[in-house]
């Protein structure tokens, strides 16, 4: 299940096509579910799509309550089938709420998929991701999101599919009780998860000063800036700067975590990264057990001679190359 | 008078739990007994939002009337009396016995639909996106489904629009919506910044503190009550999720010492390879 009316659609086909290949067994994809705006390149939509056929539904906004009632006409069909939508905003919400809607099982951010004979298992991570879950489902359809740091997304989706249906729906009732719907894009989202390097701040930064003295530091030793949540929540950064599950998934070469606890939530955010390094004053910190190297010390102390002795950063380096 | 419904939950310190704490019990629980509780940072996001709806200016001068549900045990209660003193109007707790409803959204949901229709006939419901311990991130999407409302979900601000409809910030793929919303709607509430929920005074603490709280239980639901026998997903196994890496301690007597050898025998080669 896929919503291209969004600037992820390519993210999306990626994710799935890295979660069918790396996090499933037993499972054949067949048809993919494209929303995308009425407007969009046919051609484009088809390329990307990670299964052989697809069903093009054409919208004229991409609002959830009308591509709601579009599933629950394909989930009510009676069909055993899986229903796989991205753990992106569409996914996490639409998948719960057309399992629901179908009489079927739902289930949000699944890390793997197993089908042995009638048997469907899925796991997933719970207890703020300390602990891994099986379920077995009881009841099709299956409407299921995946988790964003489930799988390694595919580099390419590797096929063009076959258009078996299109058709176009015009918004109904359904968005009645919504006015003045306005869509701002976001602006231009920092390169975290492509960050080759990336220093990121907890909640032992202790302050807006703190998180801005961490920002220069980012910025001498030519890292990309990242904070945990308790940080965003507290407008010491900006959302955009979030790494974790809420934020950007990064998988940089090395990843720099000073003053973070290490909450599961937040390493999920770094944990593809080659190299961690942790500096916390807490020895006991968790972040230390899930880093390579641990220094046990004031942060501010360290970063700011870290910052002296490194050469040319890298981002000036690479701006003199171009 | 716009009525606000406003379900949330308690959690613990699951932070607080070292490596062996992680034991599982042959009822596939952890012990978390001993651990301290806190709010649910989504729904405590919830709480406080609610509250900021009084505090904006003209629009501020509308009413709200506030009923704060939770289900959950007798520690609960002292959570739900730092909600009295900040002046909720209503205070319900749902003592669920000994039913597991760690990973049961779907009854939990329930509970909450049957009580909104029943109870509380809200204009809105306003909850956090998930919670810690089952990271189902349903029941505020079932509870929509369940009634049969839309659902805004990913909510990061909002504001009264007039005296029947709320102003809605949130966050979508790509950016973010805002929209005008008229009741009934279920508001599912995501990372919304700076909606640490306020400390009540001292002087509310006395005057509104005791406020009586409404005891019900699972019994009292007995649509949610049937669902317990036959969940559609059902709990297999749990195990611990190990992700450790060598942690090589770099000792030295000052900071600016462990920042050469980092830098020295780390950082360097890594990044002049990058």
């Amino acid at each position: 299940m896929l919503n291209a009316c969004t600037n992820d659609y390519p993210d999306q086909c990626r994710l799935l096509a890295g979660f069918l290949e790396q996090r499933t067994n037993g499972i054949e994809a067949d048809t993919a579910v494209v929303f995308h705006r009425e407007e969009a390149d046919r051609e484009k939509l088809l390329c990307a799509v990670p299964v052989p056929k697809a069903v093009l539904i054409g919208l004229p906004q991409a609002r959830t309550e009308t591509m709601l009632n579009q599933l629950a006409e394909l989930g009510g069909s009676g069909e055993t089938a899986v229903y796989l939508f991205a753990g992106n905003c569409f996914g996490s919400e639409l998948a719960v709420r057309m399992g629901q809607r179908c009489g079927g099982t739902f289930m949000a951010a699944v890390d793997g998929l197993q089908c042995a004979g009638e048997e469907i298992t899925v796991t997933k991570s719970v207890y703020g991701g300390h602990m891994e879950a099986e379920y077995a489902l009881k009841k099709a359809p299956y409407c299921l999101s995946v988790s964003r740091s489930s799988a390694e997304p595919a580099k390419e989706t590797g096929r063009s599919a076959v258009a078996i249906e299109e058709r176009t729906v015009r918004e109904g009732p359904e968005n009645g009780f919504s006015e003045d719907y306005a869509f701002i894009p976001g602006k231009e989202e920092k390169n975290l998860e492509t960050a080759p390097f990336i220093l990121a701040a907890g909640w032992g930064a202790k302050s807006r000063e703190g998180v801005d003295a961490m920002a220069q530091a980012a910025e001498k030793i030519g890292a990309e800036f990242g904070v945990s949540r308790p940080v965003a929540m507290s407008a010491w950064a900006p959302m955009s700067s979030l790494i974790g599950v809420s934020g950007a998934m990064t998988k940089p070469e090395i990843c720099i975590a000073a003053g973070v606890s290490g909450a599961p939530a937040f390493y999920a955010g770094i944990e593809k990264s080659g190299f961690i390094v942790s500096v916390n004053s807490d020895p006991r910190a968790p972040i230390h057990r899930k880093s390579n190297v641990v220094i046990v010390d004031d942060w501010h102390k360290v970063l700011q001679h870290l910052s002296e002795i490194s050469e040319k950063p890298l981002k000036a380096t690479r701006k003199n190359e171009e | 008078m716009m009525k606000l419904l406003l379900p949330f939950s308690i959690t613990p310190d699951l932070e607080a739990l070292s490596e062996e704490d992680w034991a599982l019990q042959p009822d596939l629980k952890v012990d978390t007994s001993f651990t301290p509780l806190d709010w649910n940072s989504f729904d405590e996001s919830a709480l406080e939002m609610s509250l900021k709806l009084s505090d904006n200016g003209a629009a501020g001068s509308f009413c709200f009337y506030r009923c704060a549900l939770t289900v959950g045990g007798m520690p609960s209660d002292r959570f739900l009396k730092t909600l009295a003193a900040l002046k909720f109007d209503e205070l319900v707790r749902v003592d669920p016995g000994d039913a597991d409803l760690r990973f049961r959204p779907e009854v939990v949901a329930r509970l909450i639909a049957d009580f909104a229709q029943t109870q509380a006939h809200p204009d809105f419901i306003l909850m956090g996106r998930q919670t810690q311990v089952g990271d189902n991130a349903c029941t505020p999407l079932l509870t929509a489904e369940l009634l049969g409302w839309p659902c805004v979900t990913q909510v990061t601000a909002l504001e009264s629009a007039d005296e029947h409809r709320l102003r809605v910030t949130g966050a979508v793929d790509g950016g973010t919506s805002v929209q005008t919303v008229s009741a009934p709607c279920v508001l599912s509430i995501g990372d919304a910044p700076c909606t640490y929920l306020r400390v009540p005074t001292l002087k509310d603490k006395m005057a509104y503190g005791k406020k009586p709280i409404t005891l019900l239980k699972l019994s009292d639901f007995p649509g949610a009550e049937a669902l317990l026998s036959s969940p559609n997903a059902e709990l297999r196994s749990l195990a611990p999720i190990r992700k450790e890496r060598e942690g090589v301690l770099i000792e030295a007597d000052t900071p600016e010492e462990k920042a050469e050898i980092l830098y020295r025998d780390y950082l360097k080669g890594r990044l002049n390879r990058l």
